[in-house]
């Protein structure tokens, strides 16, 4: 049983984010790139399922720009077997449904049962390619998994946990199909030094884009930085006027109370 | 009526007076100045009627140094301005007040790089990390913070603003060495001298990169081969592609314990001691990634690690997540010994250090100690990249204190036969007094005295400090 998962490289969370002078897009300079935390959920996800029934291939693949590469070691290097990457320079800033159009695309050719991913990207902040990619290769699609509770390799059926608003929701799910991750319990790995060696002897298969004509159906015409929070107030003074300062702006000023 | 407030609440002024030692401090007011003028006010204030005056910072001191003995306690925590990021000439002038950790990160966020690391920097300030010359994990390459201090503003006892600069001339034959350099008197003096109310510190370039890591060994004494060949590795080197930590930290087979719950790797059953290190890296010379790796990696062959566990942090909530759990090790030990301070027990932590070639003759000498006096094993962890690995014993009663304390002063005895120190990072203050006759001779202990008399002739600042 092969497992394919969808991988995209991301700033590192704590990013301070700059935009650039065209206020458009993201300045990269400086940045830390990591893989999507939630495509790493997925990644850990893939590996123990394998490890579960010790059999197939723990596959990534990725669509993106030459940089997305490392993303693709460091996933080799927890142990995924192999990577296939759509690498182009030109998909720096392409939107969810061109990725997600190339990546179906190719996912035409990995002959695969399972296809994980993160439940969404957080450079983009969105849920759509997974969903988008399963839409277009016709595949039943399952989102916010938490956990595999059963893997039927032989008859080529899973049964998963997703959370529902304050409750579980146990889904048993027929192959092939698509599935979005979560974190739940599990924590993913940390590469060995041996890990990252022998990752660095794995294929990673680079394709070329295919050429499906300008289908871009979004465009970030702007961008703003969160406005900067307001300084704070200090009250001045003995504690008993201080308190009663607080509470008269607390009241007239926030109006919280 | 002198301007500025004393607040002598005691519901206030009592959460003030202890530190991560427990050490029970009493006072009768705490004042919190915001500026160098009323710091001045204040203490000559407190000199007139001989009250003393305790200055904190986070008060996570481990040697009750925070915790005042009467008289005012004075707060830094309100002095907490960044002054000036000087990019060019690479310094940063501060206020005591900033925390350690927020600190760094605002020379981080612009691009340089403040390296002293203690592992509390998340819960000291910059100025308590000064007086007390702070070092951590990364001391292991850049050094203690004293290293870094260029410059003092300090409000001795009598009131008066002293402004100190590390001398930039190269030769000086007028007065004795300390004297000279008036800035190495006053960093680590432990509020006993006077109150830091400024400090420029040098900064260096960030570094480009680094990955963290942890390596298991299957045994104790295996582990301090490693960090004994690690120390070896280090010398000059003509290559560029052998291993050059700039952290490497111990966890014997109970700190793994303590950390083995949360950890977010894998630890290996049968692993007796770990290494936490730090590597860096510049992905764009021959000194790269994958050169410090191979470099890493016929290391821990050759010098027995448990080479398949070692795990590697290259991203940067790893690298955190490898801090945390190093952090992990005392602040466990803290809650742990402090349900026992009531019946008289607590923590004793140690904090000598020797010349890192004895370490396997110290360590063994403390192992027969403990074994012989028929104590709960230690909890041993830390610094070992500096032959300063902390053991921290849990008493659960004074009889029991007693016992280690005994075995500590012992093994103190041992430390300085080995030229080395009683007191590595955490200063004095009042719990390591009476280990100080072991390290000094009584006529140079009276020098300092007289030193400390003569800039506080009423014994003011800190009093139980130390001395
Ligand atoms: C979990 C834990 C881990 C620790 N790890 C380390 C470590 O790795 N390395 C290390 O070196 N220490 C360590 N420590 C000890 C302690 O955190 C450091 O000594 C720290 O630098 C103290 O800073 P602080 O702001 O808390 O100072 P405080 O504890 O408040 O004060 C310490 C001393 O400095 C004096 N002082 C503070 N501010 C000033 C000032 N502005 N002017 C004059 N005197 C002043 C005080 O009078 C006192 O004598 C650790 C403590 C804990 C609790």
């Amino acid at each position: 049983m092969n497992i394919i998962v969808i991988v995209r490289q991301t700033p590192d969370t704590e990013t301070k984010v700059k935009i650039t002078s065209e206020q458009n897009k993201v300045d990269n300079a400086g940045i830390t790139w990591i893989i999507n935390p939630y495509d790493e959920f997925a990644i850990e996800k893939a590996l123990k399922i394998k490890e579960q029934i010790n059999a197939g291939e723990v596959i990534l693949l990725a669509c993106g720009p030459s940089r997305t590469e490392e993303a693709l070691r460091q996933g080799l290097a927890m142990g995924a077997d192999r990577a296939v990457f759509i690498k182009d320079d030109s998909l720096e800033n392409a939107d969810a449904f061109t990725i997600s159009k190339l990546i179906a695309n190719e996912l035409k050719n990995i002959p695969c049962d399972l296809i994980l991913s993160g439940k969404k990207v957080i450079d983009l902040e969105t849920t759509q390619i997974p969903i988008f990619v399963a839409e277009e290769l016709g595949l039943p699609s399952l989102s916010l998994v938490v956990k595999f509770t059963e893997v039927d390799a032989a008859n080529k059926k899973v049964t998963c946990e997703r959370e529902a608003d304050g409750a579980k929701e146990t889904v048993e799910v027929q192959l092939p199909a698509l599935i979005t991750c979560d974190r739940g319990e599990d924590i993913p790995r940390y590469a060995s030094i041996t890990g990252i060696m022998k990752a660095k002897k794995k294929e990673i298969k680079e394709v070329v884009k295919a050429d499906l004509g300008n289908i871009t159906k979004t465009e970030i015409t702007g961008l703003d930085l969160p406005p900067s929070r307001k300084e704070a107030k200090i009250f001045e003074g003995e504690i008993p006027e201080k308190v009663a300062a607080l509470v008269k702006a607390l009241r007239e000023e926030a109006k919280v109370i | 009526m002198p301007n500025f407030e004393l607040i002598t609440d005691q519901d206030i002024v009592k959460s003030f007076c202890t530190d991560s030692s427990n050490y029970p401090g009493h006072a009768e007011a705490l004042v919190r100045p915001k500026t160098t003028a009323e710091v001045v006010e204040i203490v000559k204030e407190a000199n007139s009627k001989k009250i003393s005056v305790t200055t904190i910072g986070n008060r996570s001191s481990l040697t009750g140094s925070a915790a005042a003995e009467g008289g005012w306690i004075l707060d830094t925590s309100l002095m907490s301005k960044i002054i000036e990021i000087n990019h060019k000439e690479k310094f940063c002038i501060s206020e005591p007040g900033p925390m350690l950790a927020d600190f760094k990160k605002t020379i981080f966020e612009q691009g340089l790089f403040y390296p002293p690391d203690p592992t509390s920097e998340k819960e000291c300030f910059f100025g308590g990390s000064i007086a007390t010359n702070a070092s951590g994990a990364r001391t292991f390459k850049y050094g203690s913070t004293r290293k870094y201090v260029r410059a003092l503003e300090v409000v001795l006892a009598s009131g008066e603003v002293l402004n100190i600069r590390r001398p930039q001339i190269e030769k000086n034959t007028f007065g004795y060495l300390p004297f000279q350099n008036m800035v190495d008197i006053f960093v680590g003096s432990e509020g006993t001298l006077g109150i830091i109310t400024k400090t420029e510190v040098d900064l260096i370039e960030r570094p480009i990169a680094f990955f963290g890591g942890m390596a298991f060994f299957k045994t104790f004494s295996e582990c301090l081969d490693f960090v004994v060949a690690v120390r070896k590795d280090l010398r000059p080197q003509v290559f560029t592609t052998t291993i050059s930590p700039r952290a490497c930290e111990l966890f014997d087979h109970h700190s793994i314990n303590i950390i083995k719950s949360d950890s977010p790797f894998k630890i290996p059953e049968n692993a007796q001691a770990a290494i936490f290190f730090e590597q860096e890296y510049d992905p764009n010379s021959t000194d790269n990634f994958e050169k410090k790796l191979d470099a890493w990696l016929s290391f821990l062959e050759k010098n027995k690690a448990l080479v398949d566990e070692t795990i590697i942090a290259e991203q940067p909530k790893q690298q955190e997540e490898l801090r945390r759990l190093r952090h992990k090790v005392p602040s466990t030990l803290f809650e742990e010994g402090g349900d026992y301070v009531k019946n008289g027990g607590g923590k004793i932590s140690t904090d000598w250090s020797v010349p890192i070639n004895r370490i396997h003759e110290i360590i063994d000498y403390a192992q027969k100690l403990a074994t012989e006096a028929k104590l709960a094993e230690p909890v041993i962890y830390g610094h070992i990249g500096n032959g300063h690995p902390h053991y921290n014993f849990i008493a659960k009663s004074a009889e029991e204190k007693k016992q280690i304390l005994d075995v500590v002063h012992k093994t103190c005895q041992k430390v300085i036969s080995m030229n080395g120190t009683i007191a590595a990072e955490h200063g004095i203050g009042k719990i390591k007094k009476s280990f100080v006759k072991y390290q000094y001779p009584e006529s140079i202990i009276n020098a300092m005295k007289a030193m400390k008399y003569s800039l506080d002739p009423n014994g003011i600042l800190a009093p139980g400090n130390i001395f």
